[in-house]
């Protein structure tokens, strides 16, 4: 294990991007930075943009309006990176499939590394989520930990 | 020639420090708010991780200074750490150097935000608007409170100087006199807002700016910044404990509880303060510099004089 | 003084015990609260194809399998629970598992096995 790939497993900044979420996952999400579940204990950081981010957790479904952002905002994270889909709408519609303004499942827009359904998922499941990602995408989860 | 070994030796030194430092500030950030925290380590890491990581350079950036600021930056704050590391360690007497600390360290912010600044970014803009605010606002007070040290060893503005005459009393400045402990109670006033931490976070603030003139930087130009700040955040500690606190032991004692007392400095001005307050606007940090430490920095100094006067 | 307040809860914060809790790293998991609806159990053994889960899922996550079977896709539920509620022979249950995490979206799906 080099010293890169286990900082960079140690450290996976990450970048919320809310695409027409109904909010409950965003709510569930910042759950998870909390005192109780403590992600930062894994090295992990909410970061305001996306240049700082390595994890990019996107939640709600892709709508039309939001489409070019999702792109974009995937384009502008520096490599390596990872995607996380959070709640059912991002993984793959959920009830909005079938309206005019949805634009497929996320995975048609941008390639998603590790899928976490529910609605909302639970605090630990998004931090599931995003140590799995991280341990596809860098090599071994965060944290101390090598998986399960 | 000498010096310049020496400093280029010290800056590895210095840096290992700051991002001890840095650790244990997260640390014990995450441990008031009732959480585990990152390991110690932490710093490191993100290091690491952010020199291992893709350049992004947006197209509407003045590509040289945006590109170049960050190294300047940090190779700034590393000498101007370095040079009172130096100082410190071998007594070394250097005219000036006391004001030559306070223009790198100074520049070295400067050069962070404005780098951050020419990324056409408006968020940058807002902030290297706050930021040249806030910088005037505290320099002021903490050069005022420096020129207090430097009045009480004579008039010399050399670190050594002000070392030596601590060594000679057998105490730190703050601890032998009135003047001097207004001096470093101005001086620790001003240290949240050289350190951009809240209260007086206004320049880099997530929810406000989005992390300001940061904003468009990510992977090494970000790990440098990282750097420039920690490091200067750091010396300013360390220039604090050695101009106020100066405990004297022998040679590499005395560098080693100077580094000791900067890390509580610190840890009471920086980590404390970012924690427990919430964040005020840009004019009340702007006001509040120029109100409470300005007066007590200006009477440390004229108490100090009055002392001088009688000596004399 | 306000400062006073939170100087004081920081303090015994900082001497006091974390609140977090160890679970991705320790094996401990949380427990969930009463009634909390999680992943889908579908006993296709006892069920009888009425597709009344079909027509009451209001995300259309339930799918018609082969021989009058239903398939749940779990990527797409909402997690209402009226499956559950309306099925005349208690053949979908939702349980407390939460952990729905994937690398592939077919492993969302839960259906009849032959």
């Amino acid at each position: 294990m080099g010293i890169v790939s286990g900082s960079r497993a140690r450290s996976p900044w990450l970048f919320l991007l809310n695409a027409s979420s109904c909010n409950g996952c965003v709510m569930e999400f910042l759950a998870a930075l909390s005192p109780r579940y403590d992600v930062e204990r894994l090295g992990c950081v909410l970061v305001g943009t996306p240049r700082q981010a390595d994890v990019l957790v996107i939640v709600g479904p892709v709508m039309r309006k939001m489409l070019p952002m999702i792109v974009r905002t995937y384009e502008q994270v520096p490599e390596p990176k990872a995607v996380v889909a959070v709640g059912s709408c991002a993984v793959s519609g959920g009830p909005f499939v079938g309206s005019y303004a949805f634009e497929g499942p996320l995975d048609d827009v941008v390639p998603v590394d590790v899928y976490v359904a529910g609605c909302p998922p639970k605090p630990e499941a998004i931090i599931r989520g995003i140590y799995e990602a991280v341990a596809r995408k860098f090599g071994r989860g965060p944290g101390g930990g090598d998986g399960d | 020639m000498e010096l310049h070994l020496a400093t280029a030796a010290s800056a590895p030194i210095v840096l290992l420090v700051s991002l001890v430092y840095e650790g244990v500030d997260r640390k014990l950030r995450a441990r008031m708010q009732g959480r585990v925290g990152p390991p110690l380590l932490q710093p490191f890491y993100d290091l690491v991780k952010l020199f291992s990581k893709d350049r992004i350079i947006p197209f509407t950036a003045a590509y040289p200074l945006f590109n170049y600021a960050p190294l300047l930056s940090a190779s700034c704050a590393l000498a101007g750490g370095a040079l009172v590391f130096v100082v410190l360690v071998t007594g070394l007497q250097l005219a000036g150097d006391l004001l030559l600390v306070f223009y790198l360290l100074s520049s070295s912010s400067l050069l962070a935000m404005v780098g951050g600044a020419s990324s056409g970014n408006p968020y940058a803009a807002i902030s290297l608007s706050r930021g040249l605010s806030v910088l005037l606002s505290y320099k002021l007070p903490m050069l005022l409170s420096v020129l207090t040290a430097a009045i009480k060893a004579g008039g010399t503005l050399s670190l050594a100087s002000v070392i030596a005459l601590q060594a000679e009393a057998g105490g730190g400045i703050a601890t032998l006199s009135l003047g001097g402990a207004l001096a470093l109670l101005a001086f620790m006033l001003c240290m949240p807002a050289e350190g951009e931490v809240p209260p007086f976070d206004v320049t880099t603030a997530k929810t406000e700016v989005v992390h300001g003139f940061l904003i468009e930087y990510g992977g090494p130009h970000l790990a440098l910044v990282k750097i420039a700040k920690g490091v200067s955040r750091f010396s300013t500690a360390l220039l604090a404990a050695s101009l106020f606190l100066y405990t004297p032991a022998r040679p590499p004692l005395a560098a080693m509880l100077c580094l000791l007392e900067a890390m509580c400095i610190a840890v009471l001005t920086i980590t404390v303060p970012g924690t427990v307050l919430g964040r005020v606007k840009p004019s009340q940090v702007v006001r509040f510099c120029l109100v409470a430490p300005t007066s007590i920095a200006i009477l440390s100094l004229a108490i100090s004089l009055l002392e001088a006067g009688g000596l004399a | 003084m306000k400062i006073g307040v939170m100087l004081r809860d920081a303090l015994r914060r900082l001497l006091g015990r974390p609140l977090t809790i160890g679970y991705p790293l320790k094996p401990e998991r949380p427990a969930t609260p009463r009634g909390y609806r999680g992943m889908i159990a579908y006993d296709w053994e006892t069920c009888i194809g009425c597709m009344l889960c079909l027509k009451v899922c209001p995300s259309g996550a339930v799918s018609v399998a082969d021989r009058r079977k239903v398939t749940f896709d779990v990527g797409r539920c909402i997690f209402c629970g009226q499956c559950a509620e309306i099925c005349p022979v208690g053949a979908v249950r939702l349980t407390s598992e939460f952990e729905m995490v994937a690398v592939d979206r077919s492993a969302y799906r839960v259906g009849p096995r032959w």
